[in-house]
């Protein structure tokens, strides 16, 4: 790595840290990120191999759910094999593999319009859980995902991503935040709701006209509690509103606002609330532009 | 940052109680509340292996590791947080992986660790050594949100860390991770 200096004193340099204290940084960052940051270099894309393993699994086109397990076990195999044997392929690679069971990032990806929702199976999602113990995210590319979904994952500790999937049922969101309030912990509420916004992410509507102020008369209805979330967010997003406070709210035009803060701010808005109905909207959206391969 | 009054306030501590006192790597002398010295996991072990056979008041633990420079600015941190922070509970396995992905930086911090980047480092190395773990974690949070927003080039870049793949090795993580896209999502000023 290349020594820079400023002023004649030479910089402490990143790959300097000891590997745990690297590992702990990577630690923080949020799947996409840590996907991405292996391409920085040979130290942290080994380094990242060793201590976040990826698991790929595909299923193809017209997968039936028995074939799905049956896959799911085979490349569990076979990645347990190459494992424990290999250390001679591959990029950078350690001296020895990390046990199977650490895995904690599954890619999940389907060409075709797969409901994966058919094919993750009671069965699958014990299989995974009891495989990989440590699993940290699932990545879905592809295919389609129904919200009761998540309710089978241990969603707590995981992180979910996904990449060009179809929503399907949009109505099992409500379901689920009906369930937040009474039996649901706290992080599964926000898990839930970083989830949703990585979904929400990809599919990136633009709000019509009009359609910004109806939200906004959603959110000055919200009661005091929710509101200091909504201002914090307000706050980061908006850089003219950075300081208000919530004697502020009701005159805010959210005409103004930025597509990607209504979108967090949505999330905070009851559906009962009702004068937009939003998440249909999206639903409308996302199956018909998000499906292109 | 406003802090340089009292970063230097070794000799005039008023406070009665138990002091302890660590040298830095230039030899330095530092003489430390007990509460605040134990705040390092390091210092707190050493405390109490001595504690039975008393250590005798003009020992000083030497940090051979970090640097005067440093060590100030890590006072600092310790200063402030031992007059404002509460005794918190161990955390679940669980609740400190939601922490870490939802809690955000308390103001302070952010401003404390609003520095150069390599300084950033330097402090996380320390507090490493030192075994100051929120200290730690706030700094890889700091590090870790820095990374979110960066390209890999860019991170390249901040770092003076060198391409150092063959292409073939680059186009086999590129399929590896094909699902994600090169540039960090939004952040940017316009939408």
């Amino acid at each position: 790595m290349a020594e820079r200096s400023h002023a004649g004193e030479p910089t402490f340099g990143i790959n300097q840290l000891p590997y745990e204290v690297l590992i702990a940084i990577f630690a923080h960052l949020d799947c996409s990120t840590r996907y991405r940051v292996r391409r920085v270099c040979g130290f942290w894309n080994s380094l990242l191999s060793f201590e976040f393993p990826i698991m790929n699994v595909q299923f193809p086109h017209r997968t039936t759910p028995g074939q799905a397990f049956e896959s799911l076990v085979d490349q569990h195999q076979s990645a347990l094999a190459s494992f424990t044997t290999s250390s001679s392929a591959g990029i950078g690679d350690m001296t020895s593999k990390p046990p199977l069971t650490a895995v904690r990032s599954i890619v999940i990806s389907s060409v075709s319009a797969n409901n994966l929702q058919n094919l993750l199976d009671n069965r699958v999602v014990a299989f995974l859980l009891i495989s990989f113990r440590k699993l940290r995210d699932i990545v879905f590319v592809g295919g389609k995902v129904n919200f009761w979904l998540l309710m089978d994952l241990p969603l707590g500790m995981m992180e979910i991503h996904f990449k060009n999937v179809t929503l399907d049922h949009i109505s099992s969101i409500d379901y689920l935040r009906e369930r937040q309030t009474e039996e649901l912990p706290l992080s599964f509420e926000l898990m839930l709701k970083k989830a949703l916004v990585k979904l929400v992410d990809i599919n990136v509507p633009v709000y019509p006209a009009g359609q910004k102020q109806l939200i906004g008369l959603d959110i000055k209805k919200l009661p005091r509690v929710t509101q200091q979330p909504i201002l914090r967010i307000i706050r980061q997003q908006e850089k003219n509103l950075s300081t208000i406070n919530v004697s502020d709210v009701q005159d805010i035009d959210f005409g103004l606002f930025r597509n990607s803060t209504l979108r967090e701010l949505e999330l905070y808005i009851p559906k009962s609330y009702d004068s937009y109905s939003h998440w249909q909207n999206l639903d409308r959206f996302s199956s018909s532009k998000l499906f292109r391969t | 940052m406003s802090t340089a009054a009292s970063s230097s306030t070794s000799e005039t501590i008023a406070e009665p109680g138990l002091k302890i006192k660590v040298s830095t790597k230039e030899g330095e002398v530092f003489e430390l509340d007990e509460k605040v010295a134990k705040m390092s996991q390091v210092i707190r072990g050493i405390l109490e292996d001595l504690g039975e056979q008393n250590g005798g008041d003009d020992s000083v633990l030497p940090l051979t590791q970090v640097e005067t420079r440093i060590f100030r600015k890590i006072l600092v941190w310790l200063k402030y947080h031992a007059g404002h922070d509460k005794e918190e509970a161990p955390k679940a396995e669980e609740d400190e992986i939601i922490a870490r992905f939802c809690e955000e930086i308390p103001e302070w911090d952010q401003k404390f660790l609003n520095v150069d980047q390599a300084v950033i480092l330097e402090i996380m190395l320390a507090a490493d050594y030192l075994d100051i773990k929120k200290l730690r974690g706030l700094c890889c949070k700091t590090v870790a949100n820095i990374l979110k927003t960066k390209t890999v080039e860019q991170i390249r870049e901040m770092y003076g860390i060198e391409n150092d793949f063959t292409p073939e090795e680059e186009e086999e993580i590129r399929k590896q991770t094909a699902w994600c896209e090169d540039e960090p999502p939004r952040q940017g000023s316009n939408h």
